[in-house]
């Protein structure tokens, strides 16, 4: 595997199949791992782009996004139990104060 | 010490004293308020005298007796370079003269305040401090007035002392007649000095400069001719504002609910004769108008009769006084329009120490009888109160103009100049009026202060004010008497010869002058003498000896008592004629305000409003409606990238692709 | 490449869009059977491009595995209706990507990816979900919420979804791949290259990165153990944005 095409194709369609289901799915959890579908999108073809150009850099990315998504799980499944103890649901749609 | 010097201390030293007390005063000195304004004026009247010192003996010198004196440049008017007004000071016999009046009756009257300003038990009034503040400021203004060298700052010192006078108005702020009186005085001053500006503003179109030394001099004069008669009366306008002359008298007697110092030292000795001082100032530009000098004589005659009339009807002292302020302003006036500009200014300066000497009394007895000034409801204060009626009686003698008194001596001479004039019968109205001025002043002496003692439910026993209103009683008492010997003998005096240069050039051009007219003896002396002790004796007669006389009287002609006692009916005129119209205006723009203004905002805010309204169902409040929104532009943004590589900029893309 | 393998790519996504639409909850059994066929048919495509894609080279075999693994493991994560089930189908995601990695030779990302990700933030995941069980339900991975069981206008999400991917893929698909670069990780390894990349070049990076995760662990600790009074359903006031709707402009 020497070019990064096919790479990059499958991180498309990962972070497509992950913006689907953050448009979708009703359930904040699973809001949840659909964002982290799109990450592994990302990280997918970030791992491509580094083999195209032959840098690792793109590899130190990747890296950097695993911390920002562990970040992100930490933070937003923190902020999920303390909804989800005031409303005692997880239905995103229930969270509609801003509502005109 | 240079003329600048002084001339700068003058007007600063008060001020700094009002300064300091506003801005400490609250906090440090509260009830040791006053010892920093009394210094203040004191020290400015030290000043004044030295510096009177030096114009009388400037005056034996070759040197001009008017010095203008640049203090600095001002600003600039832009029209052409070096067109700068200046704060400059005029220093000639005129401003020495009304210096010296103005800052010894205040000095007098801050004094007779500290005693004032206190209840029976010697505690300082609430906002003492603050009303020394401001009785130095007044005193820093009136200064500034006196002693403008040109227009704007005279109007400045105008505008300020009518500031100053509606501040003290307004002491008593939390009482509504006070706040009433304290508006309308600025009101009804407005429209004098609406029409007064308008007369500064035409000297500035005719002439390029406000200053005095231009103004007046030949070249100002070739450059106003035409405009003599309109320009001297727009600045009789503003005269009539702030000296309560017919018709915009009105403030005056109202003025009365501020504290009866600020009565004394506002309202009858110096700020009200601003007006008079300003025509006797202007006299060059009066003097070329027969017109103007005719309109300020009759004017001055009016208000002299008619104000006179309403006294005798009153019953609160310091209104009847309020009257007898107006009415002898009005015989200023009539001397200025005679052309007796010095006798004016000479009777300004008597009458400044014995009306202050006698509102100083009227608020002694005031201040005895706790805050109650109807002479129904007291009498024969005389046993208990020996010093305040021994200088009423002296102060009254001269406003009377009883013989060998200030008043006396002041008074003739503006009847004889009437007299002399081209209208005989203005000085038979001023006669008259002397007749119903000796009537009504001792109309209120004797009910004051004679006949059995009467007091008010509220006082047990009569007292004598403790030494800080006595004594500036005493001294107002001996200038009462004394002030007219400056004047004498008759038209020759000391004074008349100080102020002589004055007025030396507005002299030739009046149709008759008042200093060539024929002296016949001392006949006019004994008549009027004799008119003095007519009228006092009529109030002797009516209210001593025949007390049902004045009822009966009042009753017999009860319409036109009612008349009289209700002034004429002057406010309610005024009330129905500008008031009621005014205010019906007011409410058709407010209407106008409501119904059309609003509807054609409500109109223009519609658009707003029905977008919001329309792009309010956009905001679904869901999380995930926005991811979606987010989405739509993310494709957006990565369409139009694409469209721009399919595009021009093929090239550069496929340059970073390729590496 | 030729202009058909773009159109091939366009239809792959189209059929794998019209799959995911048909796939999401409520599942009937003639819809997920029918989405079951057009998955087969979009991926068999997709599988089909990324060989023409892969060219000469020897591992396509075990990429075309990898990559078929983790696009369906990925579809099933959003479309099924038991959140348990979705984390466990994300884990093969996880597995099947880091496979990808090691294919690219990124082994030491590789291994991050499984520790992290499968190791830690899944657990949480599962953890978030176990804890937020509605009461009374004894089994965890049995419990279907109602609006699990619902999707929210799949029909736009799945359209806008598409969009995206057919665009992207279609410029992937037609561009022309030069070879890649032959970088230096195999002379002294991928683990001991990429430590050298990220503490030399990105040194103030991690230290940032560091910092951030510090914070977030704060951040979260001080959300969570905030106590909340759970709001009943009934007597709850309505929300600010019921006011606003009520209020009318004129």
């Amino acid at each position: 595997m020497v070019n990064g095409a096919g790479m990059s194709l499958v991180g498309a369609v990962l972070f497509g199949l992950g913006v689907v289901g953050f448009l979708t799915r009703r359930n904040l959890i699973v809001m949840f791992l659909s964002t982290e579908v799109m990450f592994q999108g990302v990280l997918v073809n970030l791992i491509a782009m580094g083999m195209r150009w032959g840098d690792l850099q793109g590899q130190a990315f990747g890296v950097f996004v695993l911390v920002i998504a562990a970040v992100e799980a930490g933070l937003g499944l923190a902020i999920v139990v303390m909804l989800f103890r005031r409303r005692g649901t997880l239905d995103a749609e229930r969270w509609n104060t801003l509502r005109g | 010490m240079t003329l600048k010097t002084l001339a700068i201390c003058i007007p600063l030293l008060p001020a700094a004293g009002a300064v300091l007390v506003g801005l400490i005063g609250l906090r440090g000195l509260r009830s040791r308020s006053h010892w920093l304004v009394i210094a203040g004026v004191g020290a400015a009247l030290v000043a004044a005298t030295m510096l009177f010192d030096r114009v009388r003996s400037h005056a034996d010198d070759a040197q001009p007796t008017a010095q203008t004196i640049t203090i600095y440049e001002w600003f600039n008017t832009g029209d052409t370079a070096g067109s700068w007004f200046d704060v400059e000071f005029l220093v000639d016999p005129l401003t020495c003269v009304m210096l010296l009046t103005v800052l010894s009756v205040s000095l007098l009257v801050v004094i007779y305040s500290v005693g004032y300003m206190r209840d029976h038990h010697g505690q300082p009034e609430r906002g003492y401090e603050r009303f020394f503040a401001f009785l130095g400021l007044f005193v820093f203004s009136m200064c500034t007035l006196v002693l403008a060298g040109n227009f704007l700052l005279l109007y400045l010192g105008w505008e300020l002392v009518g500031l100053c006078s509606y501040l003290l108005i307004g002491f008593y702020y939390d009482k509504p007649a006070a706040a009433q009186a304290a508006k309308k005085a600025f009101l009804v001053n407005r429209i004098g000095d609406f029409g007064f500006g308008l007369g500064i503003l035409l000297i500035y179109l005719r002439c390029g400069d406000l200053s005095y030394d231009h103004v007046f001099s030949a070249a100002g004069m070739q450059q106003l001719a035409g405009y003599e008669t309109i320009v001297a009366l727009l600045l009789f306008c503003g005269a009539v504002g702030k000296s309560a002359q017919l018709p915009l008298h009105v403030w005056l007697p109202d003025a009365m609910e501020g504290p009866t110092p600020v009565s004394a030292l506002i309202h009858a000795a110096t700020m009200v004769t601003a007006g008079v001082y300003m025509v006797a100032r202007c006299s060059v530009i009066f003097a070329a108008s027969p017109v103007a000098m005719w309109v300020v004589a009759c004017i001055g005659a009016a208000t002299a009769l008619f104000a006179a009339t309403i006294a005798v009807t009153q019953y609160d002292m310091k209104r009847i006084l309020a009257y007898s302020t107006i009415s002898q302003l009005g015989y200023m006036f009539l001397g200025l329009g005679v052309g007796a500009f010095d006798s004016a200014i000479f009777h300004l300066f008597t009458h400044a120490f014995f009306k202050a000497c006698l509102f100083l009394g009227a608020g002694s007895v005031m201040h005895a009888m706790a805050g109650v000034i109807d002479i129904r409801r007291f009498g024969g204060l005389a046993k208990g109160m020996k010093v305040t009626a021994a200088t009423f009686w002296i102060g009254g003698l001269a406003l009377a103009g009883f013989p060998l008194l200030a008043g006396f001596w002041s008074k003739d001479e503006i009847v004889a100049a009437a007299l002399h004039s081209q209208a005989p019968w203005l000085g038979w109205i001023a006669l008259l009026t002397a007749l119903m001025t000796a009537f009504y002043t001792f109309r209120m002496i004797f009910i004051a202060f004679h006949g059995p003692e009467r007091l008010p439910n509220t006082v047990d026993r009569v007292h004598e004010n403790g030494r800080w209103v006595t004594i500036p009683l005493i001294v107002l008492a001996v200038g009462a008497v004394g002030a007219g010997y400056l004047g004498f003998p008759p038209h020759q005096g000391g004074l008349h010869g100080f102020l002589e240069p004055v007025f030396r050039a507005a002299q030739p051009k009046l149709a008759v002058s008042a200093s060539d007219a024929p002296h016949d003896g001392h006949l006019l002396l004994y008549v009027s003498a004799g008119i003095s002790i007519l009228g006092i004796w009529a109030a002797w007669y009516i209210y001593r000896r025949r007390p049902t006389v004045a009822g009966a009287a009042a009753s017999g002609a009860a319409s036109l008592h009612r008349m009289v006692y209700n002034k004429y009916f002057v406010d309610e005129a005024y009330d129905v004629g500008i008031v009621q119209p005014l205010r019906k205006l007011g409410r058709f723009c407010h209407g106008v305000d409501r119904f059309f203004i609003n509807a054609i905002l409500w109109v223009i805010t519609a658009v707003p409003r029905a977008v919001g309204f329309g792009l309010r169902g956009m905001q679904q409040g869901s999380m995930q409606g926005y991811a979606m929104g987010m989405v739509v532009g993310v494709i957006a943004i990565v369409i139009w990238m694409l469209i721009r590589m399919a595009g021009g900029d093929a090239g550069e893309l496929a340059a970073i692709s390729q590496g | 490449m030729e202009a058909f393998w773009v159109y091939v790519t366009y239809v792959a996504s189209a059929a794998g869009a019209l799959a995911i639409y048909l796939a999401m909850p409520p599942s009937a059994r003639s819809r997920s059977r029918a989405a079951l066929g057009l998955g087969a048919v979009a991926l068999g495509a997709m599988l089909v491009v990324l060989h023409q894609l892969a060219g000469e080279s020897g591992e396509h075999i075990t990429f075309g595995l990898l990559s078929f693994l983790a696009i369906g493991a990925a579809a099933r994560v959003i479309t099924h209706s038991r959140p348990v089930y979705s984390a466990l189908y994300f884990v093969m995601v996880v597995l099947s990507t880091s496979g990808m990695a090691v294919l690219a030779g990124a082994e030491f990302l590789a291994a991050a990816l499984v520790i992290v990700y499968a190791g830690a933030i899944l657990v949480t995941y599962v953890f978030v979900i176990m804890l937020a069980q509605q009461p009374g339900s004894t089994d965890p991975l049995a419990s279907s919420m109602k609006y699990d069981a619902m999707a929210r206008e799949p029909g736009a999400a799945v359209l806008a979804g598409f969009v995206l991917v057919a665009t992207i893929a279609g410029v992937i698909v037609g561009r022309e791949w030069p070879d890649g670069v032959a970088s230096e990780v195999a002379a002294v390894g991928n683990t001991l290259a990429i430590g050298d990349v990220l503490l030399h070049r990105f040194a103030v990076s991690v230290e940032l990165a560091g910092v951030l995760l510090m914070v977030a662990m704060i951040g979260a600790i001080a959300i969570a153990r905030k106590r909340i009074p759970r709001a009943d359903e009934g007597d709850e006031s309505p929300p600010p944005g019921e006011i606003g709707r009520r209020a009318k402009p004129f």
